[in-house]
């Protein structure tokens, strides 16, 4: 590429977009809606694995500990559970914490700690334990169940398993349905480009009588995809966005359990894959479809 | 300058359209291509441009043999050849400054070289006027002129012409061929490719006339010959 050039190259590339507003259009508006799609499933399948995940690590591991545990063993096991492998948190619930907790939960409707106080009461010392991953839970509770000083070990292992399951399962559908809009995005976005180009070949085919180089005639067309690609991914985003932020206030009161990704983060990671698939599907566009008309 | 020497084309369907033709053009000639339709003149202009190979023989364009051309360098090798064709062929999304422009860019003259010689090029062709003018809004005869203008404008040494009045009214074709005439006069080597009998008649220049592939005749200041009409 000749630098002298770059001026040029630029300049034609914005010119051809203005030359051939309908066409640019046209190729912009479908780029956007093939975007709009992927953008869409993206911020969707993020949705559904944030819930899940929530639901996730809402499962704890919960070691019940036998009142007659010495410091110095409780001291040992607190440094061993925190040097465990898939172990996210250790939390230690003290008498006076499972007392606070259990009036804050019951209230007065349970007199079955009536007459105790916080330091003096039935219930055990516990950890709670919070884990990477459910798939950590088998190791953890073996370790655990059964060593000296543990009254019992508590993990829900079913619901982690129906968990863990659809979380799989939601990941591999949302990767090929993201790998096939993809795929399609690129395929809308070429043949967009394709059709403009196409739509110019005369003008190709003028500049090769004249004595232009092939990178001479490619370089404004590469430009003039890149940015084609780049105000759809642009206006894709916004869209996304705009819709995005509405659907969450909507949904929100009805779906109240569920935590929403906030709309800047959605958009973030959105934002990537749009964008790159954007410039990238313009640029290889135009350069792919330029070919056979430079062959004079 | 131009040399076509034992040059036969056979087409991909197997048409026979050129068979050992033999010419040799020097620099500063004016040479008129005639014959009737189907005689094999486009089939020259295309191999002197190095859009087709011949199927055996040599060309030489500028003393340079363009058969073993690599195709890096045909484009280098085709700003030594100004062209213009019958159907005229301008950007159709560009005015007439533009147009012309264009051919200087592609060479990579400089934008200040650029805007000294378009004028120039346009009071040549005597469309000064019609400068931010679009092709379509230009009479046939004034869009051979920006081809014209176009083509000149690097200065090449040879300027092919294919019909270049085939489309035009009988006065603005003489327009055209006076304009061409004025350019050979200039130095330019002018090759053009013609049915306008009238014209070549008039101009008295070297007549090469082409029947089914072959060269029948080849003269200096010669005539259009009616029976190969
Ligand atoms: N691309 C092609 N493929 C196959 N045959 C071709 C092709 N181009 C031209 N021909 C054939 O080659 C022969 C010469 O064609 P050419 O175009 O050179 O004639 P011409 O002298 O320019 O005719 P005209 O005066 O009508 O323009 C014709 O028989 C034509 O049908
Ligand atoms: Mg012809």
């Amino acid at each position: 590429m000749m630098l002298s050039n770059i001026g040029y190259y630029i300049k034609e590339g914005f010119n051809g977009i203005l030359r051939h507003k309908a066409m640019s259009m046209a190729a912009i508006i479908s780029i956007i809606i093939a975007l709009f799609m992927l953008g869409s499933i993206i911020v969707f399948g993020l949705n559904v694995s944030n819930v899940i995940g929530d639901m996730e690590s809402s499962l704890e591991v919960i070691v019940f500990l036998k009142d007659d545990m010495s410091d110095q063993a409780i001291e040992r096991l607190d440094g061993e559970l925190r040097n465990m492998e898939g172990i996210a948190d250790v939390r230690y619930i003290s008498k006076a914490d499972a007392f606070g907790k259990w009036k804050e939960q019951f209230g007065d409707q349970s007199d079955y700690l009536e007459g105790y106080t916080a330091e003096d009461n039935p219930l055990p010392r516990s950890y709670e334990v919070r884990l990477k991953e459910p798939s950590y839970a088998d190791d953890v509770v073996n370790a655990l169940n059964g060593r000296e000083g543990i009254e019992k070990v508590q993990y829900n292992s079913e619901v982690a398993d129906t968990l863990n399951r659809l979380v799989t399962a939601v990941r591999w559908m949302g990767l090929i349905i993201v790998g096939i809009l993809l795929v399609i995005a690129v395929v809308i976005i070429m043949n967009t480009v394709r059709l403009a180009v196409f739509a110019r070949r005369n003008e190709i085919n003028i500049m090769k009588y004249i004595g232009a180089t092939n990178w001479f005639i490619r370089w404004p067309f590469i430009i003039e995809g890149a940015v084609i690609g780049l105000t759809g991914s642009i206006l894709s985003l916004a869209l996304l966005k705009m819709l995005y932020d509405f659907a969450v206030s909507k949904l929100s009161s009805i779906l109240n359990m569920v935590n929403f990704i906030p709309v800047n983060d959605a958009m973030n990671i959105a934002m990537l894959i749009i964008m790159v698939t954007g410039i990238v599907a313009g640029i290889i566009g135009s350069a792919v479809s330029i070919r056979r008309y430079l062959k004079v | 300058m131009i040399r076509l020497v034992n040059v036969s084309k056979v087409y991909d369907n197997g048409v026979t359209a050129l068979s050992n033709v033999n010419i040799n053009i020097k620099a500063g000639d004016f040479v008129f291509l005639v014959g009737p339709s189907g005689a094999g003149k486009t089939t020259i202009i295309k191999l002197l441009l190095k859009e087709i190979e011949p199927t055996s023989g040599d060309i030489f364009v500028n003393d340079k043999n363009v058969t073993v051309l690599k195709r890096k360098e045909i484009p280098y090798f085709r700003r030594n050849i100004g062209v213009v064709f019958q159907d005229f062929r301008l950007l159709p999304d560009r005015n007439v400054y533009d147009n012309i422009a264009f051919a200087m860019q592609v060479v990579g003259t400089p934008s200040k070289e650029i805007r000294r010689r378009v004028p120039l090029m346009l009071s040549l062709v005597n469309l000064s006027s019609k400068a931010y003018a679009y092709p379509n809004e230009l009479s046939g005869g004034e869009q051979q002129r920006v081809v014209l203008a176009r083509a000149i404008a690097n200065n090449p040494p040879v300027l092919i012409a294919d019909e270049p009045t085939g489309n035009l009214d009988p006065d603005t074709g003489w327009d055209i061929v006076n304009l061409l005439s004025e350019i050979n006069r200039r130095g330019t080597t002018v090759i053009m490719a013609t049915h306008a009998k009238e014209i070549v008649d008039a101009m008295r220049k070297r007549v090469i006339i082409l029947k089914k592939g072959t060269v029948i005749s080849d003269q200096e200041k010669g005539v259009y010959l009616d029976d190969v009409k």
